[in-house]
Order: C-alpha cells, then structure tokens, then sequence
C-alpha cells in the first residue's frame, strides 16, 4: 500500500529550484529566467507525473526508455550538425539527449541487479557494459564530464548493492593505473604492489582479470593521451597549471574563483556582483552559477546552498536504506550518486579544486535537459518513497 | 553487520566528507582569502586612469611668463565603434591618408581604448570636426594641457622646451608613453620640480576592457600642479637684447648681476619657436633644423667655446702682476713685434705703452713683451687660481673652457714645442677657447673679488670665497677696465652710458671674418651688471659687440640703479 512520501523530496528540490531561478536571473537576466521558468513548468508536471507512478510500473519502463535514450544518443551523433554534438533542436528549444541518458543507466542497472541473486564477475560486467554504452555515445559528442559521470552510477550501485569495497577498488584500479601511468617510475612499482596483494587473496580470476585492465589501460593511456581533442587536453593541462595560461581555459577557473572567493563572508549583495555584471565569470548562469552566488551572497549563501544540496542527497540516501524492495532502493542509490556527483564536480571545478569539465549544479544551473532529468529522478525517488516499506 | 549496511554507511561517509570538502575550500576562499580575492576582483574590474598635471610655469624675475601651458585638443577614437565610412571622412576632415588612420587602429591590442590620432589639431580643423562629430562614430574631441612658451624663440635655449618621453626616459621611471619630459634648458634641469604629480581617475571595465562609467565608491585623486620656477633672466633685457642684435645672425649675449652670479641675460641667437616642437612635429622639419649651418637647437652662452680675443688679455695681465711685473715700465709698440725668426704684429702702432694703457689701448706688443718675458707659467698660476677650465655650475647644459698647459703642447708638437704659441696665447688667440658663460664668470670674479657662480634660479649659497689673489692686483685691472671705455678701444659705450667699463676682443676665426666681442660693466666704480656680448663673424669689438654691449648696459642702469 502506498504511504505519505518522504516531503524532503518534494520541498527540497522545489527550494532549490528556486534559489536557482534568482541566480539565473542575477547572473544572465530575464530572458533566460523566463526559459527556465517554462522549463520548470514541463519539469514539474513530470515530476508530479512519476510520482504517482510505482516501482513496478518504473521497473517495467525502464528497459524501452534506456534503449530510446541510447538511440536519442545515436541521433544526438548523427543529426547534430555543430561540435560538440550535444543538442536535439526542437525548434524553440533544443535537449540534450545525454541528460536523460543518466537516469535511464540508473535504472536500467538497478533493474538488472534487482533481479540477479550472485554478483560474479559477469554480473559486474554487465552492469557496466550498460553504463559504457551510453558513456562512449556521450564521449563521443564529446563530452568527458559526463561519460565520467556514466561509470560513477555503477560503482555506486554496486556499493549500495553490497558489493566489497576490496572489490570496488580492484574495479577502479585501472583508474588508478591511468593516472600513474604518466611516469613509470611509479607506474612499475603500483604493478608489483598490486599484484603482491592479489597474489595473497589467492583468487586467480580476479588476480588476472586485474593486472590485465592494469597493465592494458597502463599502456594505452599514453597513446590516447596524444589521442583526446586539444581542448580537452588544454582542461586537463589547464586544471593541473591554471596560472600558466592566464587568458586560456585556466583564465575561466581563476575568475571563477576570484568571484568566488571576493563575495567574502556575507556577499557583495544580490545582483551586485561585479565579476559576473562585467563579464569576467564565463557562463555564469550554467556552470559557474555557484560562484555568482559565492559573489553575492558570500560564505553564508554558498553554505546555505550546499547545505540543502547534501540535506537532499542525505535524504536520498536515507530512503535508500529504508526502501524493502531491491530495485527501488539500487535506483536510489543510483540517483543519489547522480545528484551528489554532479553537485560536488560542479562546484569543485567552480572554485578550482577540480578540472573543468562542464557540469550542471543540480535544480540551479540553467539548462531545460538537466533540470527536466533532476526531477525526473525526484519523481522516481517519490514514487519509491511512496512504496518504500514494500518488497 | 550486513555488508550491504556497511556499504551504505560507507557512501553516507563519502558523502559527508566531500560537502566538509567544499565548504572548508568555500571557508578558505571567501572567509580566509576572501580579501586577496576581493582585491583581485576590484583590480579586474577597475582601471586606473592618470590624470596629467598641469606643469608649473617658468618665470622671470618680475614675474614674467616664459613657459606655461594651453589648453589644447586632440583627437581621441574609439576603435572597437569606428567604422569605414567616419574613416573616411575623418581623414579627409585631418588631411590624412585613410589607411594611414586603419594602420593605427590595427596597431591597438585593446578596441575599447581609445587611441590618440592627432595632438594639438588646429583651429580650423577643430572647426570642421565639431561640425561633423555627429555623424563621426567613435571619434572625441578631448583637452589636454600643453605646453606654451610666450615669447617663442626668445627663450629658446635657456628655457629649453618639452617633448614626448624617449624610450631611455620611460626607464628613469614615473613617466608614461606619451608624457611630456623636459629635454633642453630649464625645462630639463627642473624637471622633478616642474612636472608635478599624476592624479587618478577610476573607471569600471568589463572583461573585454571596455569602459562602463566612473567607479563611485572610490574618488579620484586630484593631480598635483608642478611648482613654478622663478628664474633671475628679466624678459625685456632679454627682449631688447634680441632687438639690439637685429642684422647680426650668429650671437651670443650673457648678462649677470656679477655680485650675485644672478643671470639676467642669457640669449643665443638664432634660436628655434620652441612651440612648434613641443607637440611633435614631422621628422623632416626636425631634420632640417637639427643640421641647419647656423645650428639653432646649439645654445652659444653656455655650449660654444670662442677664442676670447683680447678680452683675454686681463688674464695676461694678472699673470704678469701676481710674477711681479713692473707696472712703471714702458713698451715701444711698432705695430711690429719680432719674436726669433717670426713676426707678430699689434692692430696698430701705439708708441711707448705703460701697463694701464696696455688695457686701455688694447696694445698687443706690450703683452707679446709679456709673454715673451715670463713664458707660460704665471698664465697656468692664473687658470689654476680662477678654475677658469672648469665648467662654471650654471644649472643648464655646459661646455668646458680650454686653457692648453706646457704637456698638452708637447703632445701636440714634440718636446721642442714653438714658444711662439704663448704670444699667440697671451692675446687670446690661439688654443684658448672660453665660452661666453665661463668669458662673464672671469670678469666677474675679477671684478669683485670673489668666487661667484652664476646661476639662473635663487637659492641659499654658501658665501661666496674671496679670489686667492691681492686686491690691488684686481683694482688695478678694474681701473685699465674703466680706462677701456673712458678713453681707449670701448670709447663708443660712452655714447650709450658713461658709467662702464669693459674689455673689447676680436676673435680670429680661421673659418670667415673675426668674431666680435665686449664685456662690458655698469656702474664703473661699483659694477653690479655685467655684460659678455659675442656676434659670430662681425668683426671688431669695437665696432658690433660694443655698441650692442653699450645699449644692454644703458638699459639695465635705466631699469635698475637709477630706479634705487
């Protein structure tokens, strides 16, 4: 039987949104507000839509909307006719396919998971062919931050799944590798560590499934490096050196931050930040919007805002581990990770502690597709929540 | 616990750890750095725009203007909203090649700051723009204060003028592109003094650099003016000067109260109008001026070394006084003087001269006798007691006198150097080379007895050292001085003034005809006034420099000590 919803999930993201609504309005004026209010409309009534909804209707869903999202992907590709090949132009506005694609990844592994009993490495390796499919698509517009967001789901389902976190590591060790792999004075010994630990756990598949992503993503990294556009190429380099190229990608994160940090304690007041009036914050109302209101509104806004971001994902989590009913509670954590992944990489790259990579700040960056697959996720989580006490 | 728990703890964990992750880096960059970063943004989005000082004025001793500034108009553009068609009617309207206003425009890294296209444009242009700025986009009339001299070329080389910063001056620091420096004259030497100190304005621009409007919080600080300079030169005896001189193209003329070094006269002729250099001007004319023969950018008073002629002859005669010369003893003047094999003549025949009128008459065989008596030592004592090689301190650019000493000659002709050079020397022909400054500064100080520096600007001196030499050695020369104009060569003073005294001199120049000298001094008994007049090419003493000498004298005694 269906109960009262968690209204956490309902309150939150609405006062968020709003939030969001002044500070697009701040930081790029009504013509966007106005966008963005439409927008929230379509975004709200689906919301309201599938939360009536239940798991088992979302269960069944779920696989045609993945494969409609994978072939929307497939169009993005070929019907795009600018780089980055991103948007579907639907005359006045235009979507951006990938945004979607998220939440249909989400569900599409929870809904594989919830119905298997073993996790053998198969299972695993399912679970992620379905998050790299889209991913490749996505990195192929190309969009790098978001195809990373792709295979942090997985993991995160898989966590919440109850998956060993030794396990977890082995999985994001050839991450690691690639890392590593820039210098092989510290690649070559990261290999002998890894492979002494997995000698010891005497499971020979695991032993060579490992050292093999090792030692292959080790390799390749660095003819792939010579491989990756030069803008992206420029972020990473960016990232790593901002102040090398002043005017240059890592131009975008020092002003940034400078907005950022010059709103001090209490602001410079709402619509009063110089950095974003004169056009030293590079799009300020996507993915800077935090830094106009770390300008205007100081240390208070930013940990006002912030705090209602982790409240929210908090609360996701919370219903996660309340949720009796496998599938519902895999696609919580799946969206949990979705909204806390993209506030924490949004907001990292906004004050510069991580590389830019082009992220949308949940239910306050401008942008119809985001906004719409946010509470697309938020209609799902009420409608668990609504179910939540059932197996 | 189940795993699955752990699991979920665990992304609670990772979850909590990454929001204390962004608001400790929030804390540090807004509460902790916020300043620094404040700062920053304030440093983006505000320009700070010099406001140029007015320069100060200089003086003459009454009060007269000699350089001040203008108000002036240039004409400013905008390159990011200039378009082909004001182009082109601006460069007609400027009488300039279109592309040459487009190169310009190219040039600029930043369009939304307006660049300089024409300094100081005339009346008639300035006209014709007002009239079109409606339909001239992007183009602005803007005043700047520039820099006048009143009397035009009057001043020329004393004053000096300004210019635009060379790149060497932008490196003493201060000093922007564009910024007027002084290059010559007073206007070099007073710079610090002159200039003055920037003010700021603060203007609001956006990323692009594009100016928004005047920052209000922060007010503009007001530009200091530079200090006037009062100098001791007075304008209508400069001016008469100019006038006195008139059909005379080459001169020189330097007027000192000798009492105080004071210089009241300081006129080189010719001289350029320094106003239409100050504002730029095209490299052809500059050139034409910089190699003109006459070389009108040179100052004469204080750069040009002249042979003194007989006006030197006062130093011989110190020379011979301070080795004891008998004054009593009588010279027979043949017009013809044989010193060994050679022949050394006077201007004319004088008879039996005695040492007084020696001066008076300006009787060279008397100091080939000299000369040929005592040699070169007594006239190397002589430069060393008056330093008269040395350069005499006035504020502006100077050259060094020239004495030649018994090693510069033997450098020149061996060992067995002619002696006959030292009867050449001790009229003030030959190697000796004054200039007018150094010429007055002698006169001076023999006239009063004490070291004196001249100078163009009052300020506190030590008291001035009294000349290492016996007093009536000095009173003797003033007297064969006085002589001069009473009876002997400078007799035609006495048609402009009675009350002087001087020295006539002919320079032999071996490039055309004689330069012509006087040094003259007003009143005779107590002179306060002296004045060294030299005209390039004019012959006699005599005949050019004392008459113009005899009028500078009648004037200053009319202005200045009958007025006491």
């Amino acid at each position: 039987m269906s109960k009262r919803p968690d209204p956490n999930l309902i309150i939150l993201p609405v006062v968020i949104t709003l939030l969001g609504l002044i500070f697009i309005y701040s930081a790029s004026g009504d013509k966007f507000l106005i966008k963005q209010l439409i927008w929230f409309g379509i975004a709200s009534t689906i919301f309201f839509l599938i939360s009536r909804t239940s798991p088992r209707f979302l269960m069944e869903i779920t696989f045609p909307f993945y494969i409609i999202t994978v072939i929307l992907l497939l169009l993005t590709l070929f019907l795009a006719t600018r780089i980055p090949r991103r948007w579907i132009s639907l005359g006045l506005f235009s979507f951006q396919p990938s945004e979607l694609a998220k939440v249909a990844t989400i569900l599409m592994i929870s809904r594989y998971l919830s119905q298997r009993r073993r996790k053998s490495i198969i299972e695993v390796g399912i679970v992620f062919l379905i998050a790299i499919l889209p991913a490749i698509l996505v990195f192929m517009e190309p969009n790098l931050g978001s195809s990373i967001a792709f295979l942090v789901f997985p993991f995160a389902i898989l966590l919440g799944d109850g998956m060993p976190l030794f396990l977890v590591f082995l999985i994001l060790s050839p991450i690691l590798s690639i890392v590593l792999s820039f210098s092989i004075l510290v690649w070559a010994p990261y290999i002998i560590i890894l492979t002494f630990f997995l000698i010891r756990r005497r499971e020979p598949i695991t032993l060579l499934t490992t050292l093999t992503a090792n030692s292959i993503v080790g390799l390749f990294t660095p003819l792939l490096w010579h491989g990756l556009k030069e803008y992206q190429r420029q972020r990473i380099i960016g990232f790593l050196a901002p102040w090398l190229d002043p005017k240059g990608i890592g131009w975008q994160t020092i002003q940034s931050r400078i907005a950022f940090g010059s709103g001090q304690f209490f602001g410079k007041g709402l619509l009063a930040g110089t950095q974003k009036k004169l056009s030293f914050l590079p799009a300020p109302h996507t993915d800077f919007i935090i830094s106009v209101i770390g300008e205007e509104l100081g240390f208070l806004g930013v940990l006002f805002a912030v705090s209602l971001l982790f409240i929210l994902s908090l609360r996701i989590l919370k219903l996660a581990r309340e949720t009796k009913n496998r599938f519902s509670a895999l696609a919580s954590i799946g969206i949990f990770s979705l909204i806390t992944y993209h506030w924490f990489v949004n907001i990292g790259v906004a004050i510069g502690i991580l590389p830019v990579t082009g992220m949308p700040l949940p239910f306050i960056s401008y942008g119809g597709s985001s906004l719409l697959s946010f509470f697309l996720g938020m209609g799902i989580l009420v409608a668990i929540s609504r179910f939540r006490f059932e197996h | 616990m189940e795993e699955r728990e752990v699991n979920r703890r665990f992304l609670f964990y990772v979850t909590t750890i990454v929001y204390l992750i962004i608001i400790s880096f929030a804390f540090r960059f807004q509460v902790i750095e916020g300043r620094k970063y404040y700062r920053l943004s304030e440093t983006n989005r505000i320009k700070e725009v010099m406001i140029k000082p007015p320069r100060g004025q200089i003086l003459d001793r009454n009060g007269k203007v000699l350089a001040t500034i203008r108000p002036g108009h240039e004409i400013k553009v905008l390159p990011a909203v200039i378009d082909r068609k004001t182009i082109e009617l601006l460069a007609d309207i400027i009488h300039k090649p279109p592309s040459e206003i487009t190169a310009k425009i190219k040039e600029c890294s930043n369009p939304y700051q307006a660049i300089t296209l024409g300094h100081d444009i005339d009346f008639v242009t300035l006209c014709r723009l007002e009239e079109q700025l409606g339909s001239l986009k992007g183009v602005d009339i803007v005043t700047e204060p520039l820099r006048y001299y009143p009397y035009h070329r009057l001043f020329f080389h004393v004053v000096g003028f300004v210019g635009e910063t060379s790149p060497e001056e932008l490196n003493k620091g201060g000093y922007k592109p564009g910024d007027l420096i002084g290059k010559t004259g007073i206007e070099a030497r007073f710079e610090r003094e002159l200039k003055g100190k920037k003010g700021v304005r603060y203007i609001e621009i956006d990323a692009h650099g594009k100016e928004i409007g005047l920052v209000e919080e922060k007010r503009p600080i007001p530009p200091q003016p530079g200090m006037d300079i009062k100098t001791t030169l007075d304008a209508e005896l400069q001016e008469s000067t100019a006038l006195y001189l008139n059909g005379y193209p080459r001169a020189a003329v330097v007027g000192m109260d000798l009492r105080s070094g004071e210089v009241l006269i300081l006129y080189s002729k010719p001289g350029i109008d320094p106003n239409i250099i100050v504002h730029g001007m095209k490299k052809n004319v500059w050139d034409s001026i910089s190699r003109h023969p006459a070389a009108p950018l040179f100052n004469r008073t204080t750069l040009s070394r002249y042979p003194p002629g007989s006006t030197f002859k006062v130093l011989t005669a110190i020379a011979a006084l301070i080795s004891g010369w008998d004054t009593t003893r009588k010279i027979s003047c043949t017009k013809r003087y044989r010193f060994g094999n050679r022949v050394f003549r006077c201007w004319r025949r004088h008879g039996r001269v005695r040492f007084i009128e020696a001066i008076e008459k300006s009787c060279d065989t008397y100091f080939y006798e000299i000369g040929k008596t005592l040699g070169l030592d007594p006239l190397l004592r002589v430069k060393d007691l008056l330093q008269f090689e040395e350069k005499t301190g006035i504020e502006i650019e100077e050259e060094e006198s020239f004495f030649p000493d018994t090693s510069w000659y033997e450098r020149k002709y061996g060992s067995q150097w002619p002696r006959g050079v030292i009867l050449n020397l001790v009229i003030g022909q030959g190697e000796v080379l004054l200039t007018p400054i150094r010429l007055a500064t002698i006169y001076a100080e023999i006239l009063t007895g004490k070291k004196i520096t001249p100078h163009l600007v009052k300020k506190k001196r030590p008291k001035s050292e009294p000349l290492p030499i016996d007093n009536e050695i000095l009173k003797l020369i003033h007297q064969g001085l006085k002589r001069v104009v009473e009876e002997g060569t400078g007799r035609i003073v006495t048609y402009y003034l009675k009350d002087a005294g001087g020295k006539t001199g002919t320079a032999q120049n071996p490039h055309g005809e004689d330069h012509s000298l006087f040094i003259g001094f007003t009143p005779a008994d107590n002179p306060r006034f002296l004045v060294c007049v030299v005209i390039e090419n004019a012959g006699h003493g005599a005949s050019a420099a004392a008459p113009v000498a005899g009028k500078i004298l009648s004037l200053y005694k009319k202005r200045y000590v009958q007025k006491t």
